[in-house]
């Protein structure tokens, strides 16, 4: 069963402002679902739906099989961490955890129990007695993060929780929801703009532009196999690169249909001369290094060819190149694309050519 | 703060100066008077100085008139009606910061309109209706006026629509009731402007001469301002040191008073500048 279900959602802010327009998605029980898409493509009212604090134009959404058609947030079984913490300033950070639970009736003996619990497994015990103002940001965000789990739901809700807070932190706590997530077996639902966040901490990863899905799956799927140009290039740093198909000299052995070439970054061979190497075949391309990049354990060239400037990504860190240089792609590892910007499939392309520029 | 310059630093203290001179030489005036004997309040020119003061001019004005009645009286006009404009404000503060409804603005226009009329042009319909109802000589003559407060619902609002909204939502998350967000949540929050309001209006109420004097007839409802202005009859001749005396008595709940609130009183004003 899946442990959320929407169907057919539509929300409308105004008459013509149509933010989500017919969404279908599906949210299996215990996985860890990242919505995740550039600024204003609807994932955060997406969850703001799921949570109840906004209600659907149109459609229906099902928790646990149950609708939610004018049920209360508090009544939903759910728990948010929001991105600003939302703590309510004038309590301690034990009577901000304590708060839903009391709501909820809980007994007492039950409350303290389960708030020692949490401080432990979140290692906040020593502030329960100070307000919020006089933690730091990470410690904030943990609090948030107790005052969800206190209460036990069955669906957490996340709406960029990390973004608040520096880097460092960000990457560490990143890794403790994760390491939350096995051991508490919920259902989260995570919303962040970081391709990096979805890619590192999703089960599922679900793509939104513009209030539509543009793809989903689970991370590798979702990185190896783009389905469109949008989703190759917002999943991944640098982005896919894309050419114009047309560009290229050899159209004729070519499904009509090409409109786009796209490469990973780290899928181009550089090298000094251009080097036509029979047992390989793929995209060959000629170009000019303008920038590089070196950020340790890789290499990030900005390289200009006649077809456009591309991005390339070398784990060779015996050499930097620079000058003029030939690159070389491998057929498997070309994507091709329409006139829509939807991915055509290999076998719509001949692989037996040589393709040279 | 370092002036570079000297003379903006004394012109800086000159105006402290004419400040500090305006606002309490009178202050000073009333605490001297108040020790004076009559004969001295008489004299020309005046004296700035008391040598022997007549600290029995207290106990005189004290006991010249009911002062006790007068001061109960002054309890529960102001208390009362600190009482209803809180239980008129909060909602009605929550309802247009955070609600929208159907004319929300022109109710609020109106709201805020009220504040512009002086209770001078209002006082003559209120006096009639009132005494209809038998409400004159009434404690509600002196409270229902002033039950609600449009300056009261504006600053409330204001605070109330600083509260991120993420705070109210989460509250609806962890199952918290509209009246539980008001009093667990936001109420805390906006303390210090809900003691601001309080302290202005228990100020107001308690120092209000006009109302007090058009709504009654006699003594039993009465208020210590009016109680106060009558010393000055009670001998032949104005007894000015007994006024002033009088007035000591008067404006010392509210010295206290704002002593106690200071702190919330700069509270609210400097939260309206956070973010």
């Amino acid at each position: 069963m899946y442990k959320i279900e929407l169907v057919g959602i539509d929300k409308a802010y105004e008459k013509d402002l149509q933010v989500i327009d017919n969404l279908n998605l599906k949210i299996e029980e215990g996985s860890f679902t990242i919505l995740v898409g550039p600024s204003g493509c609807g994932k955060s009212t997406t969850l703001r739906m799921i949570a109840g604090l906004e209600q659907e134009s149109d459609g229906e959404i099902f928790i646990s099989g149950k609708s939610m058609h004018n049920i209360e947030p508090g009544d939903r079984d759910i728990a948010m961490v929001f991105q600003n913490y939302a703590l309510y300033p004038t309590m301690t950070v034990r009577d901000n955890i304590e708060f839903g639970l009391k709501n909820n009736k809980i007994p007492k003996v039950e409350r303290n129990q389960r708030i020692q619990e949490i401080c432990d497994i979140l290692g906040i015990s020593e502030y329960l007695a100070r307000k919020p103002q006089s933690l730091s940001g990470g410690q904030r965000q943990r609090v948030a993060l107790a005052r969800a789990m206190v209460k036990k739901p069955s669906v957490f809700l996340m709406d960029e929780p990390l973004s608040n807070l520096d880097a460092k932190l960000r990457n560490q706590i990143r890794t403790e929801l994760i390491e939350l997530h096995r051991k508490l077996k919920t259902t989260f639902v995570y919303v962040t703009h970081d391709q990096v966040e979805a890619l590192s901490m999703g089960t599922h990863i679900v793509l939104l532009n513009k209030g539509k899905i543009m793809q989903q799956g689970p991370p590798l799927e979702i990185y190896n196999d783009p389905q469109n140009i949008f989703t190759a290039q917002f999943i991944g740093s640098p982005p896919m690169n894309i050419l114009h198909a047309k560009d290229f000299s050899y159209l004729d052995g070519f499904d009509e249909r090409v409109e786009y070439v796209g490469f990973r970054p780290e899928h181009g061979q550089i090298s000094k001369i251009r080097s036509v190497n029979p047992s390989q075949e793929g995209l060959e391309l000629a170009g000019q290094i303008n920038t590089y990049e070196i950020l340790g354990s890789e290499i990030l060239y900005k390289i200009e060819t006649k077809y456009g400037s591309i991005n390339l990504k070398t784990f060779d860190m015996r050499e930097v190149y620079e000058g003029r240089v030939s690159i070389l792609i491998s057929n498997d590892k070309l994507c091709y694309f329409d006139r829509d910007e939807n991915r055509i499939y290999e076998k719509a392309v001949p692989r037996d050519q040589k393709i040279c520029s | 703060m370092i002036f570079s310059n000297p003379i903006k630093m004394i012109l800086k203290w000159f105006i402290n100066l004419i400040i500090f001179v305006i606002f309490f030489i009178p202050f000073y005036w009333m605490l001297l008077t108040s020790v004076k004997s009559l004969g001295e309040t008489l004299q020309f020119p005046p004296t700035f100085f008391v040598w022997n003061p007549h600290f029995e001019n207290f106990k005189n004005a004290f006991e010249a008139i009911p002062f006790l009645q007068f001061t109960f009286n002054s309890i529960v006009v102001a208390f009362g009606t600190m009482i209803f404009q809180f239980i008129t404000i909060v909602p009605a503060a929550y309802a247009y910061a955070r609600y929208d409804f159907k004319l929300k603005n022109l109710f609020f226009g109106l709201t805020l309109s009220t504040m512009m009329i002086p209770s001078q042009l209002i006082f003559l319909p209120i006096f009639l209706l009132f005494s209809k109802w038998g409400m004159i000589n009434t404690y509600w003559a002196l409270i229902l006026p002033f039950a609600s407060s449009a300056f009261g619902i504006f600053m409330l609002r204001q605070t109330f629509k600083q509260v991120p909204e993420e705070l109210i939502e989460a509250a609806r998350l962890d199952k918290s009731s509209e009246l539980k967000i008001i009093f667990k949540i936001m109420l805390p929050i906006a303390k210090p402007t809900v003691f601001t309001l309080g302290l202005l209006t228990f100020i107001e109420t308690w120092n209000n001469y006009f109302w007090p004097l058009v709504m009654t007839t006699n003594d039993t409802v009465r208020t210590l301002p009016l109680g106060i202005a009558s010393l000055r009859m009670v001998e032949s001749g104005i007894n000015y040191h007994l006024v002033m005396a009088g007035n000591v008595i008067l404006i010392l709940p509210i010295l206290f008073a704002y002593f106690f609130a200071q702190r919330h009183i700069i509270d609210a004003f400097t939260y309206m500048g956070e973010k």
